[in-house]
């Protein structure tokens, strides 16, 4: 057998392996359609935005010194809420709370804070912490508070009301907000 | 004839007497190839022609004999088969490994990671042992249920009354922020501080103590499928260290 006939033998023979190879890649691609959405419990998939969440807590007449709120994403909108950043909110508690760095680019967080000043404590509704969102809904997420615990000035435990406002700059000022709120406080006091 | 072998060799040619003279290995070769009678002196009739002659010949039987280069000619066929055969190959692998390729192929809302529930679960578990000295922490009374007084000795008030007291049975193993709180403002107002408040074993109950119980307060321990998935496999045995420091330090004021 010459070289010349050699070569075009082994040309025939990758072209015997490569042709099935990409036939079979081609056919056999994964599937770009998405299961429908409600077979699998899930709102509606939109583009991806960003938006920040004010966390309230409203502590009547004491004056908040403490306080621990566990933050999670409704079930249908597991997957399409991700946590990007947490902040402090207004003083006393303009510092960023403790949260866990594992929250991070996940979904649920328990966030906390005090202040041992009590002459810089506020009596009623106080925002304590915003937790920056990126969202893939075309609904605006909503989301399961729960009230830790909340501390008054002495560190006497207190009922507390706690409340989340998603605030969407895209959208317009009259429905920007979406209010998640739990209308029993969780209490370890 | 009078080119003899002793005379040095002469190239291109040059004149020595006035006559012209070649090398004497190149005389041996043109009458071994073109017989003995060859003139090699010029002033003959025919000499430079008969010598160009002598050259050529000589040049190309010598030439003949390599074997030039091969080179690779296919047929048409073979080319046009063969790179479809590989455009093919190509496209079949970007589709079936390209971006994207895979990514629904699962629901969106199924666990993440591919191990098994028991395993995610053993990681939780030791990330959250190792956010905490929990083993620590077992010996820290929890300090949410008490009832300060509300003067200004509350803080000494509360931290006496919640010592004595077992109202902390009610959470026994949940440290809340409030705790971190107590022990604070303990701190703050020089009230006397239990030795079972030292949540990090450091010997002293002051402001590392507050924080630990801070930590251990927002720690997601309890929860699957939080940590990154790379830590799970069993092959990144020597970037361990590097989780574990990660997890130290994984709580953020």
């Amino acid at each position: 057998m010459t070289h010349r006939a050699r070569i075009v033998r082994r040309i025939c023979l990758l072209a015997l392996v490569a042709l099935p190879t990409g036939a079979w890649g081609v056919l056999h691609q994964p599937a770009l359609d998405e299961p429908p959405l409600d077979e699998i419990g899930l709102a509606a998939k939109g583009p991806v935005r960003f938006a920040p969440l004010d966390v309230y807590i409203d502590a009547g007449d004491d004056r908040l010194g403490a306080w621990q709120v566990e933050l999670a994403p409704k079930p249908e909108f597991a997957g399409r809420v991700s946590i990007v950043g947490i902040a402090g909110g207004d003083m006393p508690f303009a510092e960023a709370p403790y949260y866990d760095e594992r929250a991070i680019q996940d979904e649920r967080v328990i966030i906390a804070d005090f202040e041992t000043d009590g002459l810089a404590l506020h009596t009623g509704k106080s925002r304590v912490a915003q937790v920056q969102l990126r969202i893939e809904s075309l609904d605006d997420p909503t989301f399961d508070i729960t009230l830790h615990t909340a501390a008054r000035h002495d560190g006497a435990a207190i009922d507390a009301a706690v409340e989340a406002i998603l605030r969407d700059p895209a959208r317009s000022t009259d429905d920007n907000e979406s209010t998640d709120q739990t209308t029993t406080s969780e209490n370890d006091g | 004839m009078t080119t003899t072998n002793h005379q040095p060799e002469h190239h291109n040619g040059d004149h020595h007497d006035g006559e012209p003279t070649l090398p004497a290995s190149l005389v041996t070769l043109l009458r071994d190839h073109a017989g003995a009678d060859i003139p090699l002196r010029s002033g003959e009739s025919g000499v430079e022609s008969r010598v160009d002659d002598a050259v050529m010949s000589l040049a190309r039987e010598r030439l003949g004999a390599i074997e030039p280069p091969r080179t690779l000619r296919f047929p048409m066929f073979a080319r046009v088969v063969g790179g479809l055969s590989v455009a093919a190959a190509a496209i079949g692998l970007v589709v079936w490994f390209g971006p994207g390729a895979g990514s629904n192929t699962a629901p969106v809302n199924a666990p993440r990671g591919t191990l098994g529930q028991d395993e995610e679960l053993a990681f939780a578990e030791s990330a959250r042992s190792d956010a905490v000295d929990t083993d620590a922490m077992m010996g820290v009374p929890m300090l949410a249920d008490a009832a300060p007084e509300p003067d200004s000795q509350f803080a000494r008030s509360a931290v006496a009354g919640r010592t004595a007291s077992s109202k902390a049975t009610s959470a026994p193993n949940i440290v809340t922020i409030r705790d971190a709180y107590l022990v604070a403002l303990a701190i703050e107002n020089d009230a006397p501080l239990d030795d079972a408040w030292d949540a990090n074993s450091d010997g002293a109950v002051d402001d590392a103590d507050v924080e630990a119980l801070a930590i251990a307060a927002v720690a997601l321990g309890d929860r699957l499928g939080f940590a990154p998935v790379p830590w799970y496999t069993p092959t990144l045995g020597a970037l361990w260290p590097l989780a574990h420091t990660h997890t130290d330090r994984s709580v953020t004021r």
